[in-house]
């Protein structure tokens, strides 16, 4: 027994070698193409670099970047949609993607043969969905229009009116993004153990009881990780609005990344994109450590 | 009592025929697109029989050379996911089974490149690539995507090794075979459901890549999601051939989903079932 201890001891001493060995490769990957463009973009940020104005990227302007960013509208905009898109989407993927997995749940017939459907709509390329909905929605031809005339509604051009365009973006979100909800939660769901259930029906619980107080606490952990991927993704769309509005019209679903990508792909002012990158980093980083410390500290109270 | 179990029971059945309806409807609206000519495409109401016609397929492939969009796509999705599970494993190893400092905070590190937003890496790849004449070439594309993949592979085959109990590693090593033989020799075939999942993870994520794609490249080394944009921008009422590209980009990951789907799931819910 001795001797197998003293002989782990020396397997762990020979460990270290094989962390540097096994991390090493990775972490250099990790440095090269993220630290390294993190700290670039930063010193582009203090100039004044325009792609078609030669020799500006030596024009040192300091923080007036981020002052203009600041004080004029567009980015404040931006943020202002990034974040009703991001809610809405977040909320309504968590509601139906938590239904869904139920629904999954049930041991129905053929409800395999649905979820392998439901899957496949966030495993098709984004921009693919984009495309497809956007032949859905057009005012001319597309389905949901005819649908809707159908069924005696009038139809409208949902992706050129300002006042529709954000939600008919967010059904787009939440029909691609619900089955990553519902795939997590549903393997919560096949974790827990059923003696739970029994014993809670013996004590006579109601099935909203059961369901609030007993499978929701034990669902967290799944739902925390749906919501922290899901706020992450939905924070930085822009495949699918690229393909269906490309941030119109006017400016009305222009998110903060469809901004970025504006400004430094057709307006060619890098220094200003990389000012807004760095910016927008800070608020998802901030937006990602509310939501774990609100969900951890729940956990502290239930304990 | 037995009815309302009963009328339930018929109410989830017409709840999941909708759940069906509403995510076959646009899936079967691209494919049947692509099969139309555009007299068929633009009816109202919309044609559900009709003469299909590989009209548009012929178009974009030997019109428009998306049989080269094609061929970059193969090589950039495959080589970039071989490299991040290459890179990838021995890391998410080394989380799982040594202790040493700051551990979770390089964990973290690894799943922040998830949250930065696209530009932050990809102008400053993009100003460089320039510079440097890499802009427009596979293998940039390449190094970008494994990027992305890193992050995947290190989260879903720490959560597969630490299913795997370390004991076995011990008891490997006592007999006599290094960390390295050990890892290879018998923890990575114990862990093989993750390495499948994760290299099905891998090869989705890269083929259906994006916006690296579109930033990076103009047209060598353009792929087939890329591809797409120029139908968007210049040709934008090319429906039918916009249809057969996102059909043709489509289809084979519906074939991984409808043979890989235990394994998707599995990589997707490993690290949400427990921590």
């Amino acid at each position: 027994m001795e001797a197998e201890q003293r002989y782990r001891r020396i397997l762990r001493i020979k460990d270290k070698h094989y962390v540097a060995l096994f991390l090493a490769p990775a972490i250099a990957a990790l440095i090269l193409l993220t630290i390294y463009p993190m700290l670039y973009s930063l010193k582009i940020s203090f100039f004044n670099w325009n792609l078609t104005v030669p020799g500006s990227q030596n024009q040192f302007v300091g923080l007036q970047n981020y002052a203009e960013i600041l004080k004029h509208g567009e980015f404040w905009h931006s943020l202002w949609i990034t974040i009703c898109f991001t809610f809405f989407s977040v909320l309504f993927c968590m509601v139906i993607g938590t239904s869904l997995a139920f629904l999954m749940f049930q041991n129905l017939k053929g409800a395999s043969i649905v979820r392998t459907f439901v899957i496949s709509a966030m495993v098709i390329a984004p921009i693919i969905v984009g495309t497809a909905w956007r032949l859905m929605y057009n005012p001319g031809w597309g389905l949901i229009n005819y649908f809707l005339s159908v069924a005696g509604i009038g139809g409208r051009p949902f992706l050129a009116q300002a006042s529709t365009v954000l939600p008919a973006l967010i059904v787009v979100d939440v029909w691609e993004w619900s089955p990553l909800v519902m795939v997590i939660v549903l393997a919560g769901l096949q974790g827990l153990s059923p003696e739970v259930y029994e014993s809670a029906r013996v004590d006579g619980a109601s099935r909203w009881q059961t369901f609030i107080h007993i499978t929701l606490p034990l669902l967290k952990p799944a739902l925390l990780l749906s919501l922290l991927i899901r706020t992450m993704d939905a924070f930085r769309t822009f495949d699918t609005i690229y393909a269906m509005t490309g941030g119109g019209p006017g400016r009305s679903s222009e998110n903060l990344n469809i901004l970025m990508y504006n400004t430094a792909f057709e307006y060619f002012q890098v220094s200003k994109a990389a000012s807004m990158a760095l910016l927008s980093l800070i608020v998802i980083t901030v937006i990602c450590t509310l939501i774990f410390r609100v969900f951890r500290r729940n956990e502290g109270e239930a304990q | 009592m037995r009815n309302r179990k009963r009328l339930i029971r018929i109410l989830l059945y017409a709840l999941l025929l909708i759940v069906f309806c509403v995510y076959v409807t646009p899936i079967w609206y691209i494919v049947t697109t692509s099969f139309k000519l555009e007299r068929d495409a633009y009816a109202i109401p919309p044609k559900v029989f009709f003469v299909p016609t590989l009209a548009n397929y012929f178009d974009a492939f030997s019109g428009r050379g998306m049989g080269h969009n094609f061929f970059n796509s193969l090589v950039v999705s495959s080589v970039s996911s071989v490299l991040a599970l290459l890179l990838g494993t021995p890391a998410a190893y080394a989380l799982s089974r040594f202790e040493f400092k700051k551990k979770e905070s390089i964990f973290f590190w690894f799943l922040s490149t998830r949250m930065a937003p696209f530009i932050l890496a990809g102008l400053p790849v993009y100003l460089l690539s320039k510079q440097i004449g890499l802009y427009d070439t596979r293998t940039l594309l390449v190094i970008m995507d494994m990027l992305i993949n890193l992050a995947w592979v290190v989260w879903m085959m720490r959560s597969f090794f630490d299913d795997i109990p370390p004991d076995i590693d011990e008891a490997c090593m006592v007999d006599g075979c290094s960390r390295t033989s050990a890892l290879f020799r018998v923890i990575l075939p114990l862990a093989t459901p993750g390495l499948v999942a994760s290299t099905i993870f891998c090869l989705i994520m890269s083929w259906n890549e994006y916006f690296f794609a579109m930033i990076l490249t103009s047209f060598n080394a353009q792929t087939l999601p890329a591809a797409i944009s120029s139908f968007l921008t210049v040709y934008g009422l090319l429906w039918g051939q916009m249809a057969a590209a996102g059909t043709v980009i489509a289809i084979p990951i519906m074939v991984f989903v409808f043979f890989m789907q235990k394994h998707i799931i599995r990589g997707l819910t490993m690290g949400a079932v427990k921590s």
